[in-house]
């Protein structure tokens, strides 16, 4: 893909990180750049603190050292919601949807979050909706069809298949017009299909809405056929950054991460 | 000073024993039992059965009742309920527990009659022996409880140390998976800790014989004075706990001595002490380890178990707002125009009643039902209403209308006020603090000269509007209508709205709902208030039917019978609150017109245990039979119309 060179600022930047959980260092001295437009990988063995890492690009983990930039923004220490505003979305590993809410429902309260500035009060005086407005239900209405949710749309979460669930994930983050994605193992759970199946939409995704992943991925075909730019970590340090095939050749990669003899992938 | 320092560490003996047991049985099953004091009550009740009415040997009789009795129970607490809700969310744990608190003690009721339980006699027998020690009388009654407050002390502390039993716990409580994984049954262990937690509530109920009145109330309060100390541990902490407890009991003597016996305010200040001391531990003490629990999980770092329990009720209905108001059209109709015409004044009085409860029971809609937060203050807050419009009305002369709504904006504030200190706290925590606040304003406002008028409360009339006077029995009742179904209204618009949407959100996964630029504290907050406007509301409507405002008729331990009902008949739904409302009315009197006077605590018990039976069905009976209803209505379309079934297995999920 030609516009991982491009060369405008980073959709995000993290300088520096150090993150410890009592006398656990989950992070040391990370620095990791997402470009604008890119699909950027993010690998490691468990426990290297890729969740961490993503932890810290989303506001949920504050680094005990180090900056957090979002579009060119120094976003550091502030609270989730501030990164969400910034245009950062992110899914989850687990408990990834809201077991009382349906699939649509997902999408339409992205979708007022962002676009509609409501009011606890007008909402509960009966002023503050009124038949879904043309516009919301459009956006909706196309992401769905796009993600290929229509069938789903009144289901609850916890009668979809965890495939279908991802997708929902993905969906409800797309509504946020965001910048940034941050996905955590989409394809945990999935079969290839699956996952090949996965790869598509969000690729039509990013070329429709044109926003940056930061894909955190155990699956390395998955990751080597979508990335333009992969991290590597280790026991919370990053020991290889570059282009995705080049970055898994490296002795020290090799080594940490697929053993000294394993190759990779074709 | 002597004489009240022994006297507080007998009383806090005796929180220490309860407090011990509750620990002991949270820290196994992380459920946090409610229900302890009415097993106490339960166990002493059964105690001054064989002792002072069959005359059996009291020591005997102890021995039968909490060595014996007491176990099994706590085996068949376990198997019937305990052991079905470890999947559970917090809300239905709380919600079947509450619904313990409920029927333990009318079913005790049920069993026993209802006989005068007075001159009741402890262990020492009616004359205990007194013993002078540093100066101070003591009797051995009081001695004895001390020397069983120690042997618990020394028997848990060797239990968990030095026994397989203790390791097995302190196992299953670090992980029950790995626990089960290396062998040992988990569930096993549970039911054990149950068992033994049953024992020392038994224990501190049959110590408790001798010193207060042998009625549900007095045990329950005492026992929630003990809530305190389980705070201060933590949940978590055996040792603290005990301590706690006499820490608590200390407190609360020592300060009788600085009180000055002529002044009303301060003399509430002694039985609150409890509630002060949990308030404060709650604020300064009370750690943020569901919080931090929930937000690992959310990282991945813990994943749990999705809860068993999701409502199926949770779909929203994607309909138009004209179908939507179809239903409710129907209801408008058949309760404004038949009933009035159909009912003798004496049922129509009682709907009218029905209709007032069911407007405070949608306070329980909004905040558990959408904000998914349980707060055992509703009560409380309908009394502050009733108080408000009280002084407003009937005091200033002001206009109804505005003493009502001022009514509102004063339980809001107040409600407000308990949401700022407690929901950054986690449920189990709100739910603790909202019904320490409850009785501590119960102890400290519902008392006041001014707001009490010596037990009768400041007279409330209805208004005059007009030619129109409130006080008739049609026109009260389509006022109160009138009310309920403008909060009804409320309520529905918040359930259909964007902020109903966003509460969904939060009630299913309060850190993913943050990650969305959603505000959960914010959120609760302001559901706080809208359900207390509507529990002030509901409130001063009630002391305009009695025709006064006597805060005494807004205990909190009625507001935990309200809630059972509420959540028995579905937290969600609002005809779920308003058949709530005339069920809670009309079934006690169908109950005292039709059976003796032995069965009036039938509906107390049923209520309890419906709260009981929500572990099972998380919606609520309205809402499991309104599945039900409408796969019927399916049916008969069907056949009316001959055309070929609807596939409507997408949309409708019928009640499992």
């Amino acid at each position: 893909m030609s516009d991982s060179t491009t060369t405008a600022t980073p959709v995000a930047e993290a300088r520096g990180i150090s993150v410890s959980f009592g006398g656990v260092k989950a992070l040391i001295d990370v620095d990791l750049s997402i470009p604008s437009h890119s699909v950027v990988g993010l690998v490691g063995p468990n426990g290297a603190g890729k969740t961490t890492l993503l932890g810290v690009l989303s506001g949920l983990t504050r680094p005990s050292t180090g900056t957090v930039c979002v579009g060119g923004v120094d976003v550091t220490g502030r609270i989730p919601q501030d990164f969400a505003r910034r245009g950062v979305s992110r899914t989850f590993q687990h408990a990834g949807l809201f077991a009382e809410v349906t699939v649509r429902d997902h999408l339409v309260l992205a979708r007022r979050i962002v676009h509609r500035h409501h009011h606890v009060l007008t909402d509960i005086l009966g002023l503050g909706f009124g038949p879904q407005s043309a516009d919301e239900n459009q956006v909706v209405d196309e992401v769905m069809h796009m993600l290929g949710l229509d069938a789903c749309a009144r289901r609850l979460p916890s009668e979809i298949p965890l495939g279908t669930r991802r997708l929902v994930e993905v969906a409800q983050a797309l509504l946020f017009e965001p910048k940034l994605l941050l996905l955590d193992e989409p394809s945990a759970g999935l079969d290839t299909g699956e996952t090949q199946a996965f790869g598509k939409v969000l690729a039509q995704a990013r070329d429709r809405y044109g926003f940056s992943v930061l894909l955190v991925e155990h699956d390395l075909d998955f990751v080597l056929s979508v990335s333009t730019l992969l991290y590597v970590l280790d026991f919370g340090h990053v020991i290889g950054v570059g282009a995705p095939r080049e970055v898994l050749d490296t002795a020290e990669v090799r080594r940490a991460y697929l053993g000294s003899s394993a190759a990779v992938p074709a | 000073m002597s004489a009240y320092i022994i006297s507080g560490l007998v009383l806090g003996s005796i929180y220490a024993i309860a407090a011990t047991g509750l620990v002991l049985t949270y820290k196994s099953s992380r459920i946090f039992n409610f229900g302890h004091g009415a097993i106490a009550f339960l166990i002493a009740r059964m105690y001054y059965q064989m002792a002072q009415v069959w005359h059996w040997n009291s020591w005997v009789s102890a021995a039968l009742s909490i060595l014996v009795f007491a176990p099994l129970f706590g085996v068949f607490l376990w198997g019937f309920l305990f052991r079905h809700l470890t999947n559970s969310s917090q809300v239905v744990r709380l919600v079947a527990t509450i619904g313990l608190f409920v029927a333990i003690p009318a079913v005790a009721q049920l069993i026993f009659g209802y006989d005068a339980t007075l001159n009741t006699v402890g262990l020492a027998g009616a004359n205990p022996a007194l013993y002078h020690v540093f100066g101070v009388t003591l009797n051995l009654d009081q001695v004895l409880v001390l020397g069983f407050a120690v042997a618990v002390a020394v028997g848990m502390f060797a239990v968990m140390r030095f026994t397989t039993f203790g390791l097995l716990i302190r196992a299953v409580v670090d992980s029950a998976t790995v626990s089960r994984l290396v062998g040992t049954d988990p569930q096993r262990v549970s039911m054990g800790t149950w068992a033994l937690g049953a024992m020392l509530a038994g224990l501190a109920g049959v110590l408790l014989v001798p010193l207060v009145t042998l009625d549900v109330d007095s045990f329950n309060i005492l026992v929630v004075a003990s809530f305190a100390a389980v705070v201060l541990a933590r949940m978590d902490n055996l040792l603290l706990a005990f301590v706690g407890g006499l820490v608590v009991g200390l407190a609360q003597q020592i300060v009788t001595k600085f009180i000055p016996s002529d002044s009303v305010v301060l003399k509430g200040i002694v039985p609150s002490m409890p509630f002060i001391l949990l308030v404060i531990f709650l604020l300064f003490w009370g750690s943020a380890r569901e919080t931090v629990g929930s937000r690992a999980q959310a990282m991945g770092v813990n994943p749990e178990a999705e809860h068993d329990d999701v409502a199926a009720g949770a779909r929203r209905r994607q309909r138009s707002r004209v179908r939507s108001l179809m239903p409710l059209a129907v209801w408008a109709v058949l309760l404004g125009g038949a009933f009035p015409l159909l009912l003798s004044n004496f049922w129509l009085g009682l709907a009218s009643e029905g209709l007032v409860i069911g407007t405070i029971f949608l306070s329980f809609t909004v905040i558990t039902g959408q904000a998914g937060i349980i707060s055992l203050g509703q009560s409380t807050l309908a009394g502050v209403g009733a108080i408000a419009v009280g002084q407003f009305a009937t005091e200033f002369h002001w206009p109804m209308l505005l003493a009502v709504l001022l009514a509102g904006a004063t339980a809001a504030t107040l409600g407000v006020m308990v949401a700022l200190i407690s929901v950054r706290l986690g449920d189990l925590y709100v739910a603790l603090t909202t019904l320490g606040m409850g009785l501590l304003l119960e102890n400290m406002i519902y008392t006041v000269g001014r707001f009490d008028n010596f037990s009768i409360g400041v007279a409330v009339t209805p208004p005059k509007l007009g030619p129109i006077d409130f006080s008739g029995k049609i026109a009260f009742y389509l006022l109160a209508l009138f009310v309920f179904s403008a909060c009804a209204l409320v309520v529905w618009n918040l359930k259909r709205s964007s902020t109903g949407l966003e509460l969904a959100a939060v009630r299913s996964d309060a850190v993913r709902a943050t990650t969305l630029g959603i505000r959960p504290w914010r959120l609760k907050v302001s559901a706080f208030a809208i359900a207390a406007f509507i529990a002030g509301v509901g409130g001063s409507m009630l002391a305009m039917y009695q025709f006064r405002a006597l805060p005494s008729n807004y205990a909190t331990i009625t507001g935990l019978v309200w809630f059972a009902v509420v959540a028995t008949l579905g937290l969600r739904s609002i005809p779920a609150a308003l058949i709530a409302g005339i069920t809670f009315s009309i079934f006690p009197q169908i109950i005292s017109d039709h059976l003796s006077q032995s069965w009036q605590t039938l509906p107390t018990a049923l209520f309890g245990l419906g709260a009981i039976a929500v572990a099972r069905h998380p919606d609520g009976v309205v809402a499991m039979h309104a599945a039900q209803f409408r796969w019927l209505r399916r049916k008969v379309v069907h056949l009316l119309h001959h055309a070929p079934p609807v596939a409507e297995s997408v949309t409708e999920v019928p009640a499992a």
